[in-house]
């Protein structure tokens, strides 16, 4: 009873032992056995029950269970007593083990996992049969010298007790890791070391470093120099081939989920791979020359300490894998190669300047340059598309440049800034306000941030915020050629009403154009501020990604041609066609007006000019003429007020539709809009359906309706 | 008040008749990091602000004002010059009548004098004009009270649109203390002339009006007796802050027409009101601890009410008053999210009460400040707003105006100058063109207001 009490201590004491020294205890238990020898009852009282013939056969006996130890197997305790039968099967048990794990670790067999980290499981598998086998070979050279060295079934099954155990675990845990490769079988290995049983968890953890030693080397060669040697596919991050050098960043590499080890937490597999991936940008796409990385210190004193360090001071140590400081090393290795990524980015490629660029000319946030370039654009885009050419509008680009605030922008930014024409390929008769576009070309490693999609995305924005820029600039105009026209007309004071009328819906349509840009702009400015305020703070690319997409998905979405909002933009759009409308016909009713303002000025010239010379003022049949000339004028002016008539109800039914659907949109920020437009309830005033849609009861609801949208989205998304 | 200025633009010439000028330079100056000598400062090097809006730079790289100063009389222009900022200004631009009598608060007199001194000006005028590259207008500062600033000033507005038809004319006119007894006995007489002017050739009036400036002074800032010093720092301030989005661009509002555009529905009621707060007269005297919480919702309730407003309304029983467009710009750290829900707030509370034959609503600009001004507040809002009621200040002008003109008290000092010598027709064109306009203004209020007719309203 003695030694099985002592069994468990010592092991337990010999866990802590390093592979390369026994962990069999061989040495040992012969002094047990001697001390036991020392203890005379026992086995004195047995030899005097046993006659000899029993005696030498069952030291035969002895000497076969140790045999049957190592799988050899033999028939020969058939006619055994039940009791010794029991012992020796427990024992034969253990040969049924190493039998299994032989099994295991033959590469005949199959059952031999593959790859360096199965080669890794089994070496250390086959390390621990070696030992197993010298444990053995010890317990046979006592059990067959002399008289069997005193050695019974009884006592072999209590040495037994532990290989059994040892060798049940370790076939366990070669069961669970067949046909496995690479992360996968880490992980299962790794499912062992959070066993209760501590000398499992010992037996699990000594394995797993052991196999775990190739993935160590392929994760200091990626994180220091982004290389990934992995002929096996082991690694959990994969490189594939023939992505262009502009979509690296996005789809060179990748985690393979099922690869990644249970001690490598997701977001430590993000940060392993945006390390490397950093580094490898740094290389390819920056053209950096290879310095002394910061990140790779951060590393150094982790790795070195695995890596270089003898097996037996790795051992003498935490493994890699479950220490402390591989969690935070990484964490720093990450943040060290982003930010140094960043700084080149930001330092050799202008991130930030080019992140404003974008903002201020496609996204038109620098008004005066905006407002500059369409004064001088206008004349030339309302010609027909087909007859722009692209270089006399970069000809006026550049004078834009030139007269406002963006001649102060660097170099590196006005050479990027283009002029280009995008025709629509229906065969429509465009004007050149459909076709203008401004464009901003990024190349080099820039293009990560700014890809062909999003650069489309872009467009998309530029071309919608742009037709309304332009709506108002056409509003604007009219609006100053009335200012000036209104002091000329003090002789035809039969237009003041019609005036009066088309100025008043020329201020609605001014409102509804600048609180349409408010939101525009208003609306997406945190996210664009976000987005700003990270780059400059340098973190991390993928970050800055996200924050980009996001930006660009509130502008979008409040420029109405988000995919969530595209109904709106029907809806704009019709509003946007009558306000244009109205300029026309502005236009028309203008030059009417100044026709005839012309006509009563030359008359009134020719007046005095016959007062001058004597004759007669005004004959008959010059006020015959004039008075049929202000009957067409009244006419004119009639049939102007009807066509107004016309379009303020056509006007109004698609402002009322857009205010509406902005109501109903699920987009918060949509239904503020619809608040704004319609501030001072006119709109509600016109139209009872406008009433419902407006109550804060509605509002809740859509509130409600707004979450059950996201969630059903998420549900998609889970399915997908 | 009778210095006489004119500013020059790149967007937008300024022409300025009061001292108020001298100090909005003062103000544009420290905005912009520009010294007192037009030499941009140091730290102001890298900057995303635009002073070619005011500013042109001479070959020396100084910065010079876009700015013409005329006078009738030496005295103010001489303070100036003897001030540290003499040397901003192109001395070209600096214009003084040679007899240097000033124009004797007689609004005829500054308008003769202006039609003499006609070609001069222009020249001054057109040579600056030439300079800018894109002229979008001019600006003119004048008080209406006076002899200069009312009668030269209606002189150059009349003919700014005759040579410049397509420039807009922005005025900040400064209308007289109507609550106390002026020493310019005739100043009802100015007021109403120009008034005249102002409605038909400007296209944009900034009305600042000293009865309310002076009672911002005496109850907001807790000066007693103001001097004109600081009336002028509040003007400069309204004109500083209602200039900033041209000179700050970003989205919206970068030219004076997209200002003033949404402001001013039909061409004749363009009389802006202004209005701004917090307040703080001088850095020296608002030694007062700061109770004040400025958030935009804080700011722009503030900014609806009467007693920040420029101008004294009287209160009208008769007719339900209204905005006709509201434009807040605001400055600071703004969070954007705010302005929604301020908006909200205001509406639900019922603050402004807005026209009823067409939408309206308050706009809000966002905008940036001068980062090399300290400012101890971190939002300020400045409002334009087109409100019905103005027409009770120029109701009251008439009525002033026919008391004097009833006992037709000191009208031998206008039949002196030619204008007046056979007729004085001129007076009562002018009552019946402000008449129209109050008639106007209140037509405004009503439902019906597009379909309005002046004549019908006379009978």
């Amino acid at each position: 009873m003695k030694t099985c009490t002592g069994l468990p201590s010592r092991t337990a004491g010999s866990s802590k032992s390093t592979i390369g020294s026994a962990s069999w205890d061989v040495r040992e238990i012969p002094k047990n056995q001697e001390s036991n020898q020392s203890i005379p009852s026992s086995n004195s009282n047995l030899a005097i029950v046993l006659k000899n013939s029993d005696r030498s056969n069952y030291s035969q006996c002895v000497r076969e269970a140790v045999l049957a130890a190592t799988g050899v197997k033999t028939g020969s305790l058939l006619s055994a007593s039940r009791p010794m039968q029991t012992l020796y099967l427990r024992i034969e048990h253990l040969g049924f083990l190493h039998d299994r794990l032989k099994e295991f670790i033959d590469p005949d067999s199959g059952f031999m996992p593959q790859g360096l980290m199965g080669a890794g499981l089994v070496s250390s598998i086959r390390d621990e049969l070696t030992e197993y086998y010298r444990s053995i070979a010890l317990l046979q050279s006592q059990a067959c010298e002399g008289d069997g060295g005193g050695a019974t079934l009884r006592r072999l099954c209590v040495w037994a007790q532990e290989p059994l155990h040892r060798l049940t675990w370790l076939a366990n845990i070669a069961h669970a890791t067949q046909h496995k490769k690479g992360g996968e079988l880490a992980s299962c290995v790794h499912r062992f070391v959070r066993h209760g049983d501590e000398r499992v968890a010992t037996l699990a953890r000594r394995l797993l470093t052991a196999l775990t030693y190739p993935l160590l080397l392929m994760l200091t060669r990626w994180l220091l120099h982004g290389e990934i040697h992995d002929p096996y596919n082991e690694f959990f991050i994969e490189s594939r081939s023939g992505v262009p050098i502009d979509r690296m960043w996005h789809d060179k590499y990748r985690v393979r989920e099922w690869m990644v080890p249970t001690f490598v937490s997701r977001e430590q597999a993000a940060q392993i791979l945006a390390t490397g991936k950093s580094v490898v940008f740094m290389r390819e796409a920056c053209a950096d020359e290879q310095g002394p990385s910061d990140h790779a210190q951060h590393l150094q004193s982790l790795l070195n300490l695995h890596t270089s360090a003898s097996p037996l001071e790795r051992e003498s140590s935490e493994a890699w894998w479950e220490a402390e400081g591989l969690r935070a090393g990484v964490a720093l290795a990450h943040d060290a190669a982003s930010c140094r990524l960043l700084a080149a980015l930001t330092s050799h490629h202008h991130l930030l300047d080019h992140l404003a660029a974008h903002r201020r000319y496609l996204l038109l946030a620098q008004g005066d340059f905006v407002h500059h370039l369409m004064t001088l654009l206008q004349d030339e885009l309302n010609k027909p598309a087909s007859s722009l050419y692209v270089h006399n509008l970069t000809c006026t680009l550049e004078a834009a440049v030139r007269a406002t605030n963006a001649q102060f922008e660097p170099p590196h930014v006005l050479e990027r800034l283009h002029v280009n024409l995008y025709p629509n390929c229906d065969g429509r008769e465009d004007c050149g306000w459909d076709v203008f576009a401004l464009q901003y070309r990024v190349d080099g490693p820039l293009g990560t941030l700014f890809p062909a999609a999003v650069a489309a995305r872009y467009r998309a924005l530029f071309t919608q915020l742009w037709r309304i820029k332009r709506t108002e600039h056409a509003l604007h105009d009219a609006w100053r050629r009335h200012t000036i026209l209104h002091k000329r007309l003090w002789r035809l004071p039969e237009v003041q009403g019609v005036m009066r009328r088309v100025s008043c819906l020329r201020a609605e349509a001014l409102r509804l154009c600048s609180a349409l840009q408010e939101a525009c702009s208003v609306g997406a400015e945190p996210a664009w501020a976000e987005l700003m305020a990270a780059a400059a703070e340098r973190r991390h690319l993928d970050a800055l990604l996200r924050l980009h997409q996001r930006a660009l998905d509130r502008h979008c979405a409040h420029a109405m041609i988000h995919h969530a909002t595209q109904e709106l933009q029907s809806y704009l759009g019709n509003v946007l066609n009558e306000t244009l409308a109205l300029r026309s016909f502005e236009t028309t009713l203008y030059s009417g007006i100044i026709a005839e303002l012309e006509r009563r000025e030359h008359i009134e010239q020719m007046k005095a000019e016959r007062v001058a010379r004597g004759e007669y003022v005004f004959t008959a049949a010059d006020e015959a003429r004039d008075k049929e000339k202000r009957k067409i004028f009244l006419q004119f002016l009639v049939s102007r007020k009807a066509d107004l008539n016309v379009w303020v109800r056509t006007y109004r039914g698609h402002v009322t539709a857009l205010i509406l659907k902005l109501a109903l949109h699920s987009e918060m920020s949509l239904q503020m809009l619809s608040f704004r437009l319609d501030y001072s309830d006119f709109y509600k005033r016109g139209d009872a359906k406008l009433h419902e849609p407006l109550t804060y009861q509605h509002k809740r609801l859509s509130e409600i309706g707004l979450h059950l949208t996201k969630n059903k989205g998420l549900d998609r998304l889970r399915k997908k | 008040m009778q210095n006489t200025k004119k500013k020059c633009v790149n967007e937008a010439i300024l022409i300025k008749f009061v001292l108020v000028g001298f100090e909005f330079w003062k103000q544009l100056c420290i905005e912009h990091g520009i010294s007192p000598e037009g030499i941009l400062e140091e730290f102001a090097s890298a900057g995303s602000d635009r002073k070619d809006v005011f500013f042109y730079q001479a070959d020396d790289d100084h910065y010079i004002p876009r700015a013409v100063l005329l006078d009738l009389e030496p005295r103010v222009i001489h303070t100036i010059m003897n001030s540290p900022y003499a040397k901003l200004y192109n001395p070209e631009n600096v214009y003084l009548s040679k007899h240097g009598g000033g124009a004797g608060n007689n609004w005829a007199s500054g308008y003769a004098q202006g039609e003499k001194l006609n070609e001069e000006v222009f020249d001054i005028i057109n040579r600056e004009a030439d300079g800018s590259d894109n002229l979008e207008g001019f600006v003119l500062c004048h008080s209406i009270a006076g002899g200069t600033g009312s009668g030269m000033g209606s002189y150059i507005l009349e003919h700014l649109s005759d040579r410049f038809p397509k420039k807009l004319v922005q005025t900040y006119s400064v209308f007289p203390n109507l609550d106390e007894i002026s020493d310019v006995v005739v100043q009802p007489y100015n007021s109403l002339l120009t008034l005249k002017r102002l409605t038909e050739s400007a296209d944009c009036v900034m009305v600042l009006d000293n009865t309310a400036l002076n009672r911002i002074a005496s109850d907001r800032l807790h000066i007693q007796n103001p001097s004109f010093a600081q009336i002028n720092t509040l003007v400069s301030t309204i004109m500083s802050a209602s200039t900033a989005t041209l000179r700050y661009p970003s989205y919206m509002n970068n030219d004076l027409i997209s200002l003033v555009a949404p402001l001013i529905p039909t061409p004749r009621l363009h009389f802006l009101m202004t209005g701004y707060t917090p307040l703080s007269a001088d850095h020296e005297l608002n030694t007062a601890p700061k109770i004040r919480k400025t958030t935009v919702l804080d700011v722009m309730q503030r900014l609806l009410q009467p007693k920040n407003m420029m101008v004294s309304l009287s209160p009208d029983r008769v007719n339900q008053h209204c905005y006709i467009s509201i434009l807040n710009i605001i400055q600071g750290e703004v969070d954007p999210s705010q302005v929604h829900k301020s908006l909200q707030r205001i509406r639900e509370r019922k603050l402004a009460s807005f026209i009823p034959w067409g939408p309206a609503s308050i706009q809000v600009a966002l905008s940036r400040r001068s980062p090399y001004v300290q400012s101890s507040h971190k939002v300020s809002g400045l409002l334009l707003a087109n409100h019905t009621n103005i027409s009770s200040l120029f109701d009251r002008c008439l009525q002033q105006f026919d008391k004097l003109r009833k006992r037709e008290a000191f009208l031998e000092v206008f039949r002196k100058e030619p204008m007046f010598k056979e007729s004085l027709e001129e007076f009562d064109e002018s009552r019946s063109v402000v008449d129209d306009l109050v008639q106007e203004y209140r037509a405004a209020a009503t439902p019906d207001y597009v379909h309005w007719n002046p004549e019908s309203s006379h009978i």
